[in-house]
C-alpha cells in the first residue's frame, strides 16, 4: 500500500462554536441563581430578625455592647460635645420608640458621617457638627440612626454578613474564579437592599422629627449641606452604592412632608457643639 | 462606588484577554496550517513499525516541546465551567494547538529525515493550580527519527 499524505479536513477536537456563547450562557445562569439566592438567604435573616423577641435582642445587643471598638480619635471622657449629643438623642429615644441601651460615641474625623453599629452604639463622625446649620438637622441625623436602631438593621446587616458572605466564601472558597464572579452580583444585591433600608431610615427619621418638635424643618439640611449638585460619575454607579444619591433622598423627604401634611416650622439654633460656645 | 471598581478590573481583564487571546491563536492557527501543509511530506506515526521501505542509514530520538499559556478570557469561561461541569470548550483549542505545535517543532528539528516512528505526547500542567500561578501547559513530542540509505524521497517511491 502506498503511503499518500494529507490532511484531515475537518477538526473534530476542537468545539467550532463561538467562544463567548458558552462563557455569557453559563455567567448568565450562574448570577441568576446566584442573585436568587442571595435574596432568599436575605429574606430568611430578615424573617429571623423580624421575629426575634425583644429579650434575644438585649441579650445580643448586651453580647455586642461590650464589644464596641474605640475608634481613633474619640475625645476625653465629658467632652462637652458627646453629652450634648447623648442628650439630643436621649430627647428623641421616646419619638423612636427605642427601649434598649442608644450610646452615641462622637469621633474625630474629617468625613461627615454617622454610622450605628449593633449593641446600640452610633458613631458620630466630628465633621457632621460642621455640616448641620441647626439642633433639628442634626436631630434628624440621630433620628435616622435611631430609626436603624429600632428597624434592627444592625441586626440585619449583621445576620446578613454572617450569612451571605459566609456561604459566598464557603461556596467559591478563595482561589475560584466564582469569586470574582458573583462578588458584584453580591454587591449590587447588597447595595440594592442597603438602600432601601436607608430610605426606610429616612421615612422614619421624618416621623421621629415632627414627633420631638412638631414640625419638620431641617430634615433635609444636612442632605443638602453634602450635595455637591452632581450626579453619578459614572452612569449606573448607583445601583451599586449603599446609600440613595444625596437629591434622590432630598426630594423623597420633600415628598414625604408635601404627602404627611407636615409643617415645616421654624429650626432652634445650634447651641452647645461649637467649641467656646455655651 | 468603590465596589463597581473591581468589577471593572476584572471586565477590563476580560476583554483585553478575549481580544488579544483570539488575535492569537487565529495567527496560531494559520501558521499551524501552513506549516502542517509543508511537512506533509514527513510521515509520523505513533508505531513502531516503519511505513516506508528502504535501507536505514540512522536513526535519532527527536523531540520537539511547547509551553502555551491561558488568556484571562479562557480561564475565566475555564472557571465558570468547573462550577456547571461539562466540556471546557475554552481549553480544547489551546490543547489542540499545543500538540499540533509540538509535533511541527518535532518534525521541524531533523529536516533530513524520511520518516518519525514511535511518536509520543506528554502534557505537563505548569502550574499545579497553585493559587496566583500562570495557568500554562507544556506539550513534549518526542520520536524516533529514520533516515533512508538511499537519500531518494522515499514517500514518493512506490511501495
Amino acid at each position: 500500500m502506498k503511503y499518500q499524505p494529507s490532511l484531515p479536513s475537518h477538526n473534530d477536537n476542537v468545539s467550532q462554536e463561538h467562544p463567548l456563547k458558552d462563557f455569557l450562557s453559563i455567567l448568565s445562569r450562574l448570577a441568576v441563581l446566584a442573585l436568587l439566592g442571595f435574596f432568599l438567604l436575605g429574606l430568611l435573616v430578615d424573617t429571623v430578625v423580624d421575629h426575634m423577641d425583644a429579650a434575644t435582642e438585649a441579650s445580643l445587643t448586651r453580647i455586642i455592647a461590650a464589644k464596641a471598638p474605640e475608634l481613633p480619635g474619640t475625645p476625653a471622657h465629658g467632652d462637652a460635645r458627646q453629652a450634648r449629643l447623648q442628650a439630643l438623642a436621649d430627647s428623641l429615644r421616646a419619638c423612636a420608640g427605642i427601649t434598649g441601651p442608644a450610646t452615641v460615641r462622637l469621633t474625630e474625623s474629617t468625613i461627615p458621617n454617622a454610622v450605628v453599629v449593633p449593641g446600640g452604639n452610633i458613631y458620630v463622625f466630628s465633621a457632621l457638627l460642621d455640616h448641620v446649620q441647626s439642633e433639628n438637622g442634626l436631630a434628624f441625623v440621630l433620628a435616622h440612626e435611631l430609626a436603624h436602631l429600632s428597624h434592627r438593621d444592625h441586626l440585619r446587616s449583621l445576620g446578613r454578613g454572617i450569612v451571605l458572605y459566609g456561604l459566598a466564601a464557603l461556596i467559591s472558597g478563595d482561589t475560584s474564579a466564582l469569586a470574582s464572579v458573583l462578588a458584584p452580583v453580591r454587591q449590587l444585591g447588597d447595595a440594592t437592599y442597603s438602600r432601601s433600608r436607608e430610605s426606610a431610615a429616612d421615612a422614619r427619621a421624618l416621623q421621629v422629627l415632627a414627633c420631638r418638635y412638631g414640625h419638620a424643618g431641617g430634615a433635609t439640611e444636612f442632605f443638602e449641606a453634602l450635595d455637591d449638585g452632581k450626579g453619578d460619575v459614572i452612569p449606573g454607579s448607583h445601583y451599586f452604592a449603599s446609600h440613595p444619591a444625596m437629591q434622590a433622598r432630598i426630594a423623597a423627604l420633600r415628598a414625604a412632608i408635601a404627602q404627611g401634611g407636615l409643617k415645616t416650622g421654624a429650626v432652634r439654633p445650634f447651641t452647645g457643639f461649637k467649641p467656646g460656645s455655651p | 462606588m468603590e465596589s463597581l471598581f473591581p468589577l471593572l478590573f476584572w471586565a477590563v481583564l476580560l476583554v483585553l484577554g478575549f481580544v488579544f487571546g483570539q488575535l492569537n491563536e487565529k495567527r496560531h492557527y494559520r501558521s499551524i496550517r501552513e506549516r502542517e501543509q509543508a511537512w506533509l511530506h514527513l510521515p509520523a506515526t505513533a508505531s513502531r513499525y516503519r511505513l516506508l521501505p528502504g535501507q536505514v542509514a540512522r536513526s535519532e530520538l527527536v523531540g520537539g516541546s511547547v509551553v502555551v499559556s491561558v488568556d484571562y478570557f479562557k480561564r475565566a469561561a475555564a472557571g465558570l465551567r468547573s462550577v456547571v461541569g461539562g466540556p471546557v470548550k475554552s481549553y480544547e483549542s489551546l490543547l489542540d494547538r499545543a500538540k499540533r505545535e509540538a509535533v511541527l517543532r518535532l518534525k521541524e528539528s531533523c529536516p533530513g529525515a524520511h520518516e518519525i516512528v514511535n511518536l509520543r505526547l506528554e502534557t505537563a500542567s505548569l502550574s499545579k493550580n497553585a493559587r496566583g500561578a500562570i495557568g500554562a501547559v507544556e506539550v513534549f513530542a518526542f520520536a524516533t527519527a529514520i533516515y533512508l540509505a538511499d537519500q531518494v524521497d522515499a514517500a514518493t517511491k512506490p511501495a
